[in-house]
């Protein structure tokens, strides 16, 4: 029930804060399109008026990928650069916004306005880009151990069956998304208290660790909840997107538009997420109040 | 010369005696040579303990005074061996990973005993640790005519699992487990000026030659175990051996090797196609995949009967290894292959058809066309991958013959090219190459996937109607017997000849020379299109002015290969023309006056040189399309931004 009305709070809160979310689209936008229009102007100048652009009216050509990566070797290296630099941009500039969003979701955090958000969002840079690293490197390590070596074991076991990878793959990689909800909601829980001030960089880790086992399930089940969401959102999101294939430019600006709208769809799923969290955390709080009150907040008899 | 027919007749007539026929009435083809294997396989200590009766015919008009026998397990025998020098050290490692054959006892067919002549010698590399070749000195040479008897007895140890021989657990696939006669060719055979043998070392990069044979092989074995061989199951009964033993009496008639696989987990399933009987062997959990493994090897079946010559043989086994016999997956064996599967494998990616099909298709392309694999791979792997594809995006869907989703098609005869294309090393070597001696990795590619892409190519050139003909006649001429690469040229030009006239020229050596023999590329290009305009007066007093243009396209060749193609010209009033192009300048133009205005022009419309390397330059417009480089740009914008909202926290 109270994660239920996290979520419920949460949407509300990241439709109040409509401004925040245009602001993170923009800046999504502005940092792939490093990546994709030098790629699109390579592309388009290596096809330079050719016809076999009329092979990809039915989608991704097998040949023709081959060609644009064989003979045209800027692309293939672009693209490879490219992309690790912008995991690399991706990670600074996420932390980078987070402060402002985390900032924006609060109870009491009415800010939704550019220069409130980027102030916040530099004010807490540095301790969220090193959240963002500490649990990404927990997230990677966990996967490791969890998943590629119990996986990898029991499919080399000399009398293992396919069965039995398949089967411990699913298992093991149910079990690594427990792991990574509750690692998730360690980060949300940490994030969340950053900005509520008063904590040290490990006091919040450890607050995001504590908070996220003192209220296990409610937190999980919201966590499991918005994962599920995600994933049902994406999927056909991308289908869609893969089978789309306009033919005019119209139609190609209609594509940009509605897969841009979808994606800031994707980006409000994910501040919901967050404003859940700390909509859940604040909840939390008063029940620890509740049960544990600190001495400063009993009241004198 | 007439004696000589005479008595070649006479031999050929007379060899089936030596082995009554039982699975087909006639035999298939001439009895060279015969194997009798009684076989016991030991599953603690992973060892075959054969013996063996064996003959060999000479049909040669030559007298000869050696043997010589493949011993391929000794491959594994030792870090010295000529496999392990070419394949890295890191190949065997523990004691387990070891294997070898060991003849405790070698006679002819007066008892003899020939132990005492034999040496193992090293054709390939002089290397005198490899121990994958024996000769054995005859004590009276073979006359013309002459039926050398071996027998032998001999002890296998199996290796831990190695390039699709060996044993992992109870997991047994017994391949290359006997010793085995090298093939003697006669003078004028193939290649070969004088008589000699052909028998080659076991090398990381190459796979077998050996004449049809005849194989009745008596395999026992623990009663748990289910089996499957090349040959038909003729009897079963307890061992002699011991109570939880059985021994199974296997026949094979006209197949080039005999292997089989033993394994207590397998589950069996049979179907028929036509007269085949099909029998698949596969671990129980795979029971989904059973289906798409029958209508695999049944529309192989149905292709190669229509496309190319029937399957004599009325029986095929498919096995489908288990987990941990993945390492013996794709392989042949002509009337046993092996496929790789796996529980769960979707339908939408047709990998485990595609294995079926390829190696289905060497009973084929190697099979009854015994081309020597060692010498000319692209005979079988190439020929055999052409095939595969043809099959695979036939039935399967011509632009999703490997991978049939609804954002991404794969068509299988892309992923040949795409090899291809890629390739730092497409132009290191020609196509005819020992398979040993393609450097910097480069066998696969080139003896699998150049020769299918210029295989694509030359169907590209002459037609698929004229191309199943060809290989018609091939089959028809060359069924078991041992072709090699200009056997099927003088088809080719036969063939090409008899359908175009010299349209190509007096014949396709020219062709041959570029794909096969040489290192070029092939890629062709429009490099400009110019459009200009005049005015002209209908008469010197009329005030009606027409305008026309004078057009010119120029197009060149950047590669070596040259090959006539085609150029499709589209006009601004959307007409089209083609015209024809021998290609063989590296610059050429094409005038239209009063034409009208050229809007396009492409090289080879169809993409049928699928041997060109760049299919991107073979055309131009005017009036290029934007939308398709949009479409791209917005797609892969919102793929990598969903991709980094996700990995980031």
């Amino acid at each position: 029930m109270k994660c239920l009305i996290a979520i419920k709070t949460g949407l509300l809160r990241s439709l109040k804060a409509w401004k925040i979310l245009v602001i993170s689209w923009t800046i999504y936008l502005i940092m792939v399109a490093v990546l994709v229009l030098p790629l699109k102007a390579m592309v388009k100048k290596a096809f330079a008026g050719s016809l076999v652009t009329e092979r990809l009216a039915g989608g991704i050509d097998a040949d023709v990928l081959t060609d644009l990566f064989g003979n045209y070797p800027g692309i293939p290296s672009g693209f490879i650069a490219g992309s690790l630099f912008l995991i690399l941009a991706g990670f600074i500039v996420n932390a980078f916004i987070t402060g402002g969003i985390f900032s924006a979701i609060r109870k009491d955090g009415s800010m939704n306005s550019a220069g409130e958000f980027f102030r916040s969002a530099s004010g807490y840079f540095w301790k969220m880009l090193g959240l963002t690293m500490t649990i990404t490197l927990i997230i990677i390590i966990s996967f490791l151990f969890l998943v590629l070596l119990p996986v990898g074991l029991v499919s080399n076991a000399s009398e293992a069956a396919d069965k039995a990878g398949y089967v411990s793959s699913i298992i093991f990689g149910g079990f690594f998304m427990i792991i990574l909800s509750v690692l998730l909601l360690v980060a949300d829980y940490s994030r969340a208290a950053m900005v509520k001030g008063g904590r040290s960089f490990f006091g919040t880790l450890g607050f995001g660790f504590s908070e996220t086992f003192r209220h296990f399930f409610p937190s999980l089940t919201l966590m499991l909840m918005m994962m599920l969401i995600q994933v049902v959102y994406t999927l056909p999101v991308l289908w869609f997107t893969g089978i789309w294939r306009p033919a005019t430019s119209g139609g190609a600006l209609l594509l940009f538009i509605v897969t841009q709208l979808l994606f800031s769809l994707k980006l409000y799923i994910k501040m919901v997420r967050y404003a859940g969290v700390t909509s859940l955390m604040e909840i939390n709080s008063v029940t620890n109040l509740t049960e544990h009150p600190e001495p400063d907040s009993i009241p004198s008899l | 010369m007439k004696k000589k027919i005479l008595l070649l007749l006479l031999i050929a007539s007379a060899s089936p005696v030596l082995f009554p026929q039982i699975i087909n009435k006639e035999p298939l083809s001439p009895r060279h040579t015969g194997y009798k294997i009684t076989a016991l396989l030991d599953p603690e200590a992973k060892t075959v303990t054969g013996k063996m009766n064996a003959f060999w015919v000479n049909h040669s008009t030559d007298t000869v005074r050696e043997v010589r026998l493949h011993m391929y397990m000794n491959a594994f025998s030792s870090k010295k061996s000529t496999f392990v020098t070419e394949a890295g050290n890191d190949r065997l490692v523990s004691e387990n990973d070891f294997g070898s054959i060991e003849m405790t006892m070698l006679a002819d067919g007066r008892g003899n005993d020939l132990l005492p002549v034999t040496r193992y010698i090293s054709p390939d590399d002089d290397n005198p640790d490899d121990r994958t070749v024996l000769k054995v000195e005859l004590p009276e040479p073979a006359m013309p005519g002459d039926t050398v008897h071996l027998k032998a007895e001999f002890k296998t140890k199996l290796p831990r699992q190695i390039i699709r021989t060996g044993y992992n657990g109870d997991f047994f696939f017994v391949a290359q487990w006997f010793p085995k006669f090298g093939v003697y060719e006669p003078a004028w055979t193939r290649y070969a000026i004088k008589g000699e043998w052909n028998c080659h070392q076991f090398h990381r990069n190459s796979e077998f030659y050996a004449n049809h044979s005849v194989y009745e092989v008596e395999i026992t074995l623990p009663v748990n175990y289910v089996t499957g061989t090349c040959g038909m199951l003729l009897s079963e009964k307890p061992a002699v051996e011991g109570e939880n033993m059985k021994t199974q009496l296997w026949r094979a008639e006209d197949i080039v090797d005999f292997a089989w696989t033993a394994w207590p987990g397998y589950a069996v399933y049979t179907d028929q196609w036509q007269h085949v009987k099909l029998t698949l062997l596969i671990p129980p959990e795979r029971s989904s995949q059973v289906a798409r493994q029958f209508t695999a090897i049944k529309n192989a079946l149905e292709y190669l009967t229509e496309n190319v010559g029937p399957y004599p043989w009325p029986y095929a086994t498919i096995v489908d290894p288990p987990l941990k016999g993945a390492g013996c997956g794709g392989m042949e064996y002509t009337t046993l292959f092996t496929s790789e599967s796996s529980f769960g494998a979707p339908s939408f990616v047709h990998f485990p058809e595609m294995v079926t099909i390829h190696e289905f298709g060497h009973a084929y392309f190697m099979g009854i066309l015994a081309t020597n694999e060692f010498e000319e791979p692209w005979m079988d792997e190439g020929m055999n991958s052409f095939w595969e594809q043809r099959i695979m995006d036939h039935y399967y869907g011509e632009n999703s013959g490997m991978l049939d989703l609804p954002v991404l098609k794969i068509p299988d005869k892309a992923s040949a090219r795409s090899s291809y294309v890629s390739s730092r090393g497409r132009q290191l070597v020609s196509n005819n190459e020992f398979s040993w001696n393609y450097p910097d990795n480069t066998y696969g590619m080139m003896s699998y996937n150049k020769a299918s892409v210029w295989l694509y190519s030359l169907m590209g050139l002459i037609g698929e109607e004229t191309m199943n003909e060809i290989y018609k006649v091939y089959y028809s001429r060359w069924a078991f017997k041992y072709p090699c690469a200009n056997d099927f040229i003088d088809i080719v030009n036969e063939i090409v000849t008899d359908t175009y006239g010299d349209k190509f020229g007096k014949d396709m050596n020219w062709f041959f020379d570029q794909t096969l023999y040489g290192t070029g590329i092939c890629d062709y290009r429009i490099l400009d299109i110019v459009n200009s305009e005049s005015e002209q007066k209908t008469d010197s007093d009329s005030t009606v002015v027409l305008k026309t243009y004078t057009s010119k396209v120029k197009a060149g060749r950047t590669g070596e290969v040259t090959l006539p193609v085609r150029a499709l010209f589209r006009f601004d009033d959307g007409s089209e023309e083609i015209r024809e192009w021998d290609g063989k300048e590296r610059y050429h133009e094409w005038t239209f006056i009063g034409r009208g205005k050229i809007v396009s022009a492409i090289i080879d419309p169809e993409y049928k040189i699928r041997m060109d390397v760049n299919f991107i330059n073979n055309s131009r417009t005017i009036d290029p399309d934007p939308v398709p480089v949009k479409r791209i740009a917005s797609k892969t914008l919102v793929a990598v931004q969903f991709l980094l909202n996700l990995i980031l926290l």
